[in-house]
């Protein structure tokens, strides 16, 4: 276990490295400059090179591609080019707030896709099983821009329900704790909808093909057979057995979150890594942007480490080995 | 019409498929009657609605099936498989055991989980009592080791293990009437008496009905009174179980003439895996003539598959020479190795498995007949099929005939050698039979070189000259089959002794035996791999591997504990 561990994590940190090193050379090599936004044509050449020093950007493309690399392994982001303040903080402010929607639209999603599954398996051919499967598929078909932004329309513009955009009132300052906590809450539900609705349906019907499988296995007749009760067949037999592969799923569904978290932020207002990315895009920040590429890339390599470790805890069958020799093992079928 | 000192009555029993309107008629009016305690074998070939009709009875049909009839348990009329009355019935009137104890028990529950899940739902006990319960339950079905058991889960246990699990899971709920759906089939021939000895004494001090559905004639006696005979949907007959004849076998001529040079040899074949600590097969010696058929007999496990694989070119030994035709096999160069291949063929168990679903019989023979040109149709005239199955797929072909294309496609390429894996364990007494004499009957006509791998001994001891078994990696014996076919190891015995006909011949082995030793760490120490399991061991043995020696002609013997018999023995018999 823990040989393979050390060998995930080493692999992890090269692919980390590797994704570094191909953002820097994309993003510098593309056509632009962040000085055009800093000088105009009356500023001399000296005053220029000076703006490129201070902004760390002289000498060529290895060599400040060596600076800003020794820069990270010593934790050490760099400064924003834009907002003239460590990267670090600007990151650390935006990673609270999109893990708050992601976690929470990850949550709702998982809710949503095995409730549907179940539904789904369990009335085959029925009414409601043709009902979920047209409007998840409705719903995943649309862009979560475009979901988002007929949101706010339904629910903020003409229902006046919920607010449309941001993380917080005007008036969160002079609120208690408690009332800004339930603040957050009020403007996190249409973004974390517009994210877990777009997506649960992929995931419903991979749970769905799973439990039809499982249901058909010889361990749910004999479960049946022994006339346990057939909710606690669905729940405690066929569903702990189908979850088991979506925690690999898991693992791959980290970027899809996080691409889809990047829309969904800009069309809400919501101060997290999206929108700081987004706007570091424009700007040429080049600091940021490479700050929050690889700490999304990290994030993604990371997520599939932990879900492949999960796996391997959850599912006996890796957990622990056999018990001694194979005496008498089923041969299979007859 | 009902009668309340029946346990179970059930009348005009029919099931229809799913399909687009009426499906196809699957049980075409089943009648049975059971009284408490008696116990009625179900037998007939595969797909006549044996299977069905268990899980008719319990309700269980699968989606899109429909039944009419009447299903009456204990004078009550069943009549909605989701009411409560009937889950009622499941697990506390009737029990089920199936085939494959395997995919029988939950992946993520232990095994003890499942018996403690019956009681709690069944008889409303606390954590407590269902765990005591559960400790006393898998003591009843002789699980050596109750408290280590119950809290492994199915993939750490052995066949025989997962098998009494499942019965202690059922008697949980405590059933009167067990169903046992071809209990034993997927079990070694040893754990298969066990399983048998057990089911019975279990019967006979519960009192407990049995319905016991089985394809093999010769296991019905061991456990049944009556036995009711299905074909195509119906019950055709009813007679007493001791009226049963013994399955047919099938009928080969051995011609004892001398050996002819070998084909394939080899020589200390050795096959490892980086997942298992001892070698799968350690050391074999094995060569194979033209028109002799050897047979390898070994239970799971004994790494008899491995050799034949190993053999045939397919897994790479990890020491050891191999030659075919004195050619070094495989050969070094690749396009060498790819022709030479051609000449050895593997026939496999499960042609359901080993047959390309998307391919036609045609495609798949022309396809491994490749520059050779070899005839589809004359192919299939030879295995005994009509030619017009050319352009049929897999799944429209019966077991049989399935297990003939597949023959069919080794015989392609023209081969020299045939090695064939299990061929017949998943066919039916008679279609066995046929297949097996069909083999042998192309091995002589061809002088292919035949090398039969089988659990079955009863299958080796009829259609094999020569027959070696395998055990721990090891060959223990090699011995001539047919008439002369007198074991003298142990460990044969003993396989020889778990035969279901020897065990109806002779009812002092129907005495409770004691527990099969949990298995230890195979031939780790170096010494014999039964050590720990044989009757005759001595100390020594553990520490030292015995060599196979030759006592006779055609005799070879791995035991000196009953050399001494071997000896005198086989040469009265020969």
């Amino acid at each position: 276990m823990l040989p393979w561990l050390a060998r995930r994590l080493f692999q992890s940190l090269l692919l980390i490295l590797v994704l570094a090193t191909v953002v820097f050379a994309v993003v510098r090599l593309a056509p632009g400059d962040p000085l055009n936004r800093m000088v105009d044509d009356e500023t001399g050449a000296a005053d220029q090179a000076l703006i490129r020093t201070r902004l760390g950007l002289e000498g060529s493309l290895v060599q400040q591609y060596g600076r800003w690399l020794r820069g990270v392994l010593q934790g050490d982001f760099g400064l924003s080019l834009r907002q003239q303040r460590p990267v670090a903080d600007i990151v650390a402010e935006a990673v609270g707030p999109t893990l708050l929607l992601t976690a929470s639209a990850y949550a709702l999603h998982l809710l949503l896709a095995v409730t549907a599954a179940l539904i789904m398996s369990t009335r085959p051919g029925r009414p409601a099983d043709h009902w979920l499967q047209g409007v998840g598929l409705a719903l995943y078909s649309v862009p979560g821009f475009w979901l988002g932004l007929m949101f706010i329309m339904l629910f903020s513009r003409y229902l006046g329900w919920l607010p449309a955009g941001g993380m917080a009132s005007p008036d969160a300052p002079f609120m208690g704790p408690g009332a800004r906590a339930l603040d957050v809450l009020h403007h996190l539900v249409l973004p974390m909808a517009t994210l877990a609705l777009g997506a649960f349906m992929g995931t419903a019907r991979y749970l769905r093909a799973a439990l039809d499988d499982i249901l058909a296995q010889d361990y749910i007749l004999a479960a049946r057979a022994r006339g346990i009760p057939e909710r606690r067949v669905l729940v405690h037999h066929a569903l702990r057995n189908a979850l088991l592969p979506l925690i690999t799923l898991l693992g791959l569904s980290v970027p899809f979150l996080l691409g889809g978290a990047l829309v969904v932020e800009v069309v809400f207002g919501w101060p997290g890594m999206g929108r700081v990315t987004i706007e570091a895009i424009w700007a040429r920040d080049y600091p940021v942007i490479m700050a929050t590429t690889v700490l999304t890339g990290a994030a993604v390599v990371l997520g599939s480490t932990l879900a492949d470790l999960l796996y391997r805890w959850a599912d006996p069958r890796l957990r622990l080995p056999d018990l001694g020799p194979a005496e008498g093992r089923s041969t299979g079928g007859r | 019409m009902t009668d309340t000192g029946r346990l179970l009555q059930v009348r005009d029993l029919r099931v229809a498929g799913p399909g687009p309107g009426p499906g196809p008629a699957l049980l075409r009016g089943v009648d049975l009657d059971l009284a408490p305690g008696e116990r009625l074998a179900l037998v007939g070939p595969s797909g006549c609605g044996k299977s069905l009709t268990a899980r008719a009875l319990l309700g269980l049909l699968p989606p899109g099936f429909v039944w009419s009839g009447e299903i009456c348990w204990r004078g009550s009329t069943l009549r909605d498989p989701g009411s409560d009355a009937w889950r009622q019935v499941r697990g506390h009137g009737l029990g089920l055991i199936l085939q494959e104890p395997l995919t029988s028990l939950n992946p993520v529950l232990t095994a003890g989980g499942h018996i403690a899940e019956a009681l709690r739902v069944h008889r409303g006990l606390g954590r407590r009592e269902a765990h005591d319960e559960t400790l006393g339950l898998l003591a009843e079905t002789s699980v050596p080791d109750p408290a280590r058991v119950a809290r492994s889960f199915s993939h750490q246990l052995s066949g025989g293990l997962r098998q009494r699990v499942l019965l202690a899971a059922t008697l949980a709920c405590r059933p009167t009437l067990l169903i046992a759906d071809e209990p034993t089939t997927a079990l070694d021939v040893s754990v298969q008496k066990e399983i048998l000895i057990l089911i019975d004494r279990l019967c006979r001090e519960r009192g407990m009905a049995l319905l016991f559905i089985t394809h093999d004639l010769s296991l019905v006696p061991l456990l049944a009174e009556r036995v009711a005979r299905m074909e195509d949907g119906r019950i055709v007959t009813t007679c007493p179980a001791s009226a049963v004849p013994l399955p047919a076998r099938p009928v080969v001529s051995l011609v004892p003439d001398e050996i002819p040079a070998p084909v394939l040899v080899g020589r200390g074949l050795t096959v490892t895996y980086p997942e298992l600590a001892a070698p799968a097969v350690a050391g074999v010696d094995l060569e194979l003539q033209p028109g002799r058929a050897i047979g390898l007999l070994g239970e799971s496990g004994c790494g008899k598959t491995s050799l034949g694989r190993a053999l045939a070119g397919h897994v790479r030994r990890s020491a050891g020479q191999l030659t075919l035709a004195g050619a070094e096999f495989p050969a070094a160069d690749r396009s060498a190795a790819r022709s030479q291949r051609r000449r050895v063929q593997l026939l496999f168990q499960d042609p359901g498995a080993s047959l390309d679903p998307r391919q036609t019989v045609g495609a798949a023979l022309a396809e491994a007949a490749g520059a050779n040109g070899a005839d589809p149709a004359a192919l299939l005239a030879e295995v005994g099929l009509a030619a017009g199955l050319v352009n049929r797929y897999p799944h429209q072909l019966s077991g049989g005939q399935r297990q003939r294309v597949a023959l069919a496609r080794c015989l392609a390429p023209a081969p020299s050698v045939l090695i064939a894996d299990e061929p017949t364990s998943a066919l039916d007494a008679d279609t066995r039979n046929q297949v097996l004499e069909l083999l042998l009957g192309v091995m002589a006509r061809r002088g292919l070189a035949l090398l039969l791998v089988s659990h079955d001994l009863e299958v080796l001891q009829d259609v094999c000259d020569e027959i070696q078994v395998m055990y721990g990696g090891l060959i223990v014996e090699r011995l001539p089959g047919g008439e002369a076919f007198a074991p003298c190891h142990p460990y044969t015995r003993q396989l020889q002794a778990a035969v279901p006909s020897a065990l109806r011949g002779d009812p002092a082995l129907w005495a409770p035996t004691p527990l099969h030793p949990v298995a230890g760490p195979g031939s780790m120490g170096g010494g014999c791999p039964r050590f720990g399991k044989c009757p005759l061991q001595k100390a020594i043995c553990g520490k030292e591997l015995p060599p196979l020696k030759m006592l006779s002609a055609g005799y070879w013997l791995r035991c000196p504990e009953a050399e001494t018999e071997g000896s005198s023995h086989f040469i009265d018999t020969l």
